[in-house]
């Protein structure tokens, strides 16, 4: 059944529901969280059947949701949020997506970037020799399998025990970068060869590093201003240099979808579950099957952490070798998971009660006072990092209390592709595009201008307007834009 | 045009490729070839390494699964050992269950990191001609 504009209920400027009633397997609505403009972008690609099917998933609670930057996927749509019942509820693996705690980490400098701009070249190539990027390519630490099943077990905080970092960074990563539900021992063997020589690797396609500027500071109320009091308390300043890391759980990630996937569909039927999509393949949260997943993802996730975390070192090493100790250190703002499940609580018919939320292309946004936010975030809330698409601006926003009821405290997680990958070969050139980066002021080392092609900016949705529809629908709010000074990719 | 069994059609960020083959062992072989193609294409091999054969056994539920495990299957041997693999000799193959040779080149690195196979959109069909066909979309 195609589905059309008309099939949609408004709800407000910001949020259009698809009503139950749409397709009798549904078993919740959906809701779009999206402008008009936005919208019309979404219906070109079939996000909008993909969003339907995620809401005959067993256990679904009030709506399936897709954030502005909605585009096709496979099994669920990217930007596609559904929280379970742990008791009547599915987990499915498809609804967390094959890069596992594919995320983003902001560094923030305490310095203005005028003030170091003579060393940026320099500073970005010695980035981009100390952090190994690139397809299929190996990294420079290569871990035997003790040592992966301690990465895989304690993630961020691992690393820093190593050495790849210090204590308090742990306080400004979600979950702290650890989720103590992982078991090292339900990855495969063959997860394992993946991710034995990947830890410390950004990887390829849309992952990215950048160094950039803070080009605006929003007040409250959304306004350009001089200070707001969510950026005092992120540590963020006009005209400072930031940089951004995104990446995830590499090969070893994808493994671990690639198998419980695999073995989701060969118990399936046994649970009784018919699906739309094969990719959507899902067991009782609470089955044996169900928590196998579930600690293997944690597992993967931990992995993606420890990477961010190992990457923060070689960056850190780089700063210092390029502008000394008199530059100051740099310090973590935050550090987001955008492809995951988590537990986590809200209220349903005026019942407090656990969730599996799943994000696959979205992004927590705890409001303030939420207990897992650390002292210094407390009043003003969790930052939500959204990278641009290349070469375009960056935001930095801070959850919402009322996303709570709105979302399942969730937010877009970047500017949402509009075009492939192979389209946007076809009408760009890698060569052209670093030209015109070049012209635009911004440093660019990539490996594969083909690679670069692949991401142009104009293949993708326009982040204005996205962050624009996450802020006026209540989801998170704007503190910081942020422009490239220099793109470090694979 | 000559018919290399398989053809890329569009999809707004992974990839999407269309396959078929006369018997079910041709659309097995094709699949491989056009996942294969998206990594690194024949042409683009210029400093030919090592061959490298594995043999792999796959039991799956139906055809359709057991296509898309058999791919994930070969994309998992070639990012553990860093190869592509152009060619399979099947030594046993039913509707659920085959054993398998795939042969390939170590490679230094990929065109395209294929990040995985999906069971979305494939579905195994015979068109009017008898052909074998379907649609497979990857996550890269």
């Amino acid at each position: 059944m195609n589905i059309t504009k008309n099939d949609l209920k408004k709800i407000n400027d910001f949020v259009w529901e698809i009503p139950k009633s749409f397709r009798a397997d549904m078993r919740a609505p959906a809701r779009i969280f999206a402008t008009e403009k936005l919208l019309e972008e979404i219906f070109r690609d079939r996000s909008m059947e993909q969003l339907v099917n995620v809401a005959t998933l067993p256990g679904i609670q009030k709506h399936a949701l897709v954030m502005p930057d909605a585009h096709e996927g496979y099994g669920f749509p990217i930007g596609g949020v559904a929280a379970m019942d742990l008791d009547e509820g599915v987990i499915s693996p498809g609804g967390i997506g094959y890069d596992i705690n594919c995320g983003v980490r902001l560094l923030r400098s305490p310095v203005k970037w005028s003030d170091v701009k003579d060393k940026l070249p320099e500073l970005a190539t010695e980035i981009y020799d100390a952090v190994p990027s690139g397809l299929g390519r190996g990294g420079k630490l290569t871990l035997d399998k003790n040592r992966l099943d301690l990465v895989l077990g304690g993630g961020a905080g691992y690393m820093v025990e190593q050495g790849y970092g210090q204590e308090n960074d742990l306080l400004h990563l979600e979950a702290q970068g650890h989720l103590s539900e992982a078991d090292p021992s339900l990855v495969s063997n063959e997860a394992k060869s993946r991710g034995r020589d990947q830890l410390g690797t950004l990887g390829s396609g849309n992952h990215f590093l950048e160094i950039q500027r803070v080009d605006e500071i929003f007040s409250a109320e959304g306004k350009s201003a001089s200070g707001g009091d969510a950026a005092r308390a992120f540590g963020l300043f006009k005209d400072q240099l930031v940089i951004l890391i995104h990446t995830g759980s590499r090969g070893l990630g994808h493994q671990i979808a690639t198998d419980y996937i695999r073995l989701m569909m060969k118990v399936m039927p046994g649970y009784g579950i018919v699906l739309p999509d094969r990719e959507l393949s899902c067991v009782p949260f609470r089955s044996a099957e169900g928590q196998k997943y579930f600690a293997a993802m944690c597992a993967g996730a931990n992995f993606a952490w420890a990477n961010r975390q190992t990457i923060t070192h070689w960056i850190r090493e780089s700063w210092r070798k390029v502008l000394g100790d008199s530059s100051g250190k740099l310090e973590i703002v935050y550090d987001v998971a955008h492809n995951i499940a988590k537990i986590e609580q809200y209220a349903i018919n005026g019942a407090e009660k656990e969730l599996c939320v799943h994000r696959k292309g979205a992004t927590r946004a705890f409001g303030p006072k939420n207990p897992e936010l650390p002292a210094d975030y407390q009043s003003a809330g969790q930052p939500v990092l959204i990278p641009g698409s290349m070469g375009t601006a960056s935001y930095v926003l801070v959850g919402t209390n009322e996303s709570a009821g709105l979302s399942f405290s969730t937010s877009c997680h970047g500017a949402g592709r509009r075009m492939s990958r192979h389209g946007a070969k076809k009408i760009w050139r890698g060569s052209d595009l670093k030209k015109q980066l070049e012209q635009q002021g911004i440093i660019v080392r990539a490996g594969s201008m083909s690679g670069l092609a692949e991401e142009a900016p104009l293949a993708y949705k326009d982040v204005e307007e996205v962050v624009g529809a996450v802020h006026g629908a209540g989801l998170a709010r704007k503190v910081a834009r942020l422009k490239p000074l220099a793109v470090i990719k694979g | 045009m000559t018919d290399q069994g398989f053809e890329i059609l569009e999809h707004t960020a992974d990839l999407r490729i269309k396959v078929w083959g006369k018997t079910k062992e041709e659309l097995f072989k094709n699949a491989l070839r056009g996942m294969t193609h998206v990594q690194k294409p024949e042409s683009r091999i210029k400093n030919h390494k090592s061959r490298i054969v594995k043999t792999i056994a796959i039991e799956s539920a139906d055809l359709t699964a057991l296509l898309i495990d058999f791919l994930s299957e070969a994309l998992t041997q070639s990012q553990i050992n860093r190869a592509v693999f152009y060619n399979v000799k099947f030594l046993k193959f039913s509707d659920t269950s085959l054993e398998a040779k795939i042969e390939g080149i170590e490679v230094d690195e990929f065109d395209e990191d294929i990040k995985a196979v999906t069971y979305h959109e494939a579905e195994v069909k015979q068109n009017p001609e008898g052909v074998y066909e379907t649609k497979i979309v990857f996550d890269i």
